[in-house]
């Protein structure tokens, strides 16, 4: 009898298990104002563009029952920003994702953001329902750094360039999966090169996008537009 | 009784001051005739390059190996200049991103807050080239990186026949014609 109680359950939990997604939001981290403060167009003068967007954008969905939300914060940019602002950002990223209920993982390279996305859980039965990102880039890179351990640049292993996709595995989505780089100037490459190599749209910005007025990041350039 | 001071020194002194005021600026030449061209055969000689406004001779930790760096300010770059071993030749020179840490050792001219006023300067380095690359959003390179510990100035040298970027690579291999072409900037902002 006790066997066959434990049989039921599991089959509950794993067809339970079996139904759900996971939805990913990506934070990049913030310059330094070291650097910054030398550049005719400071970059974050706030430390939480990136964080705020996330957790704004956290608490908007909707998810169905049973999907899971998780935030996966680049947390070197936190801390030597923290540092120098005599400040525990850590603590307040936190806060912040457990005031919107995300399940909050730091990752420190690469390849700690792509061992998640790819066997962060078993893929086989939680599929990635979709991937959004807030942070620096250009049209061909997200970058996790900027201005942060070298001034103006980020260590290679800091950032995902459309070159690196191919090291996602493509089926890890659902089949109606949701992609957003909310960056700038991804629409005018790094979306097309995410749907070649994954399968899965993407939308992302033609020109350049501001987070200057908190909450999720506008459009700025006078012809931007979100494409796929 | 005074004497009556002669006014006619003091008209003098007015006169020359308000033909002098009346002189055009050369510095505000822009509607003025162009000047007659000079001598072809003697080229004006090259200004003096002004020192860099208070970079220190020295700075940070001077020990281990010493490395050359040539500085070459370039729009958008972020890469510092070219740095080689100190016996090597300039042509050894690796086209480099300078690591700086705040708090010890910044690249030398943030110590003089203008970061452009040490162009083609030579500098004795100390550090390291590190094993991880870096990554210039601007041109789409990967770029070696060299951890800057110490520092002594040298001084104002000749300008390198050296072309920026050149032992770096880009990442984007495939390329449609919409892309950069290695050279070419590519927009960073968010």
């Amino acid at each position: 009898m006790r066997f066959i109680l434990t049989l039921t359950a599991g089959v509950l939990l794993g067809a339970a298990t079996a139904g759900a997604a996971e939805h990913i939001l990506v934070s990049g981290g913030c310059a330094l104002m070291y650097f910054e403060k030398y550049k005719n167009q400071p970059h974050d003068k706030y430390w939480g563009n990136f964080i705020d967007a996330a957790e704004v954008r956290a608490r908007q969905l909707n998810l169905p029952a049973g999907d899971q939300l998780t935030w996966l914060v680049y947390r070197p940019a936190y801390v030597n920003r923290g540092r120098a602002e005599n400040a525990n950002l850590l603590a307040a990223i936190q806060a912040k994702a457990a005031g919107a209920r995300a399940r909050l993982f730091w990752f420190d390279t690469q390849r700690e953001l792509l061992n998640y996305l790819n066997k962060g859980r078993n893929r086989d039965q939680v599929k990635v329902a979709r991937f959004e990102y807030f942070g620096h880039s250009n049209m061909l890179c997200l970058m996790f750094d900027y201005s942060n351990a070298l001034d103006g640049a980020a260590f290679a292993s800091s950032i995902l360039h459309q070159g690196d996709l191919k090291k996602i595995d493509a089926d890890i989505f659902t089949k109606d999966a949701y992609a957003k780089s909310w960056g700038c100037h991804s629409g005018e490459s790094y979306s097309a090169e995410w749907h070649r190599r994954t399968g899965i749209p993407m939308i992302g910005a033609i020109g350049k996008t501001d987070y200057s007025r908190g909450g999720l990041p506008f459009l700025s350039s006078p012809n931007g537009k979100w494409s796929q | 009784m005074k004497t009556p001071r002669p006014i006619f020194p003091l008209l003098l002194i007015l006169g020359a001051l308000t033909v002098t005021a009346q002189e055009p600026d050369p510095a505000a030449g822009v509607d003025r005739e162009p000047p007659a061209p000079a001598a072809v055969d003697t080229p004006p000689a090259p200004k003096p390059k002004p020192a860099p406004k208070s970079i220190p001779r020295a700075w940070g930790d001077r020990t281990g190996p010493v490395y050359i760096g040539h500085r070459f300010v370039t729009e958008r770059y972020t890469e510092w200049g070219w740095v080689w071993k100190e016996k090597q030749d300039y042509r050894k020179g690796r086209w480099v991103i300078v690591q700086e840490t705040p708090g010890r050792c910044p690249i030398p001219s943030r110590l003089g807050n203008d970061l452009k006023s040490d162009h083609d300067y030579e500098y004795r380095l100390y550090g390291e080239f590190l094993p991880e690359q870096g990554y210039d959003p601007n041109y789409d390179l990967y770029v070696e990186v060299f951890r800057l510990k110490g520092f002594e100035l040298i001084g104002p040298a000749d300008p390198l026949p050296l072309t920026p970027a050149a032992n770096s690579a880009s990442p984007t291999k495939r390329r449609s014609s919409s892309l950069p072409t290695r050279g070419h900037r590519v927009e960073l902002d968010y």
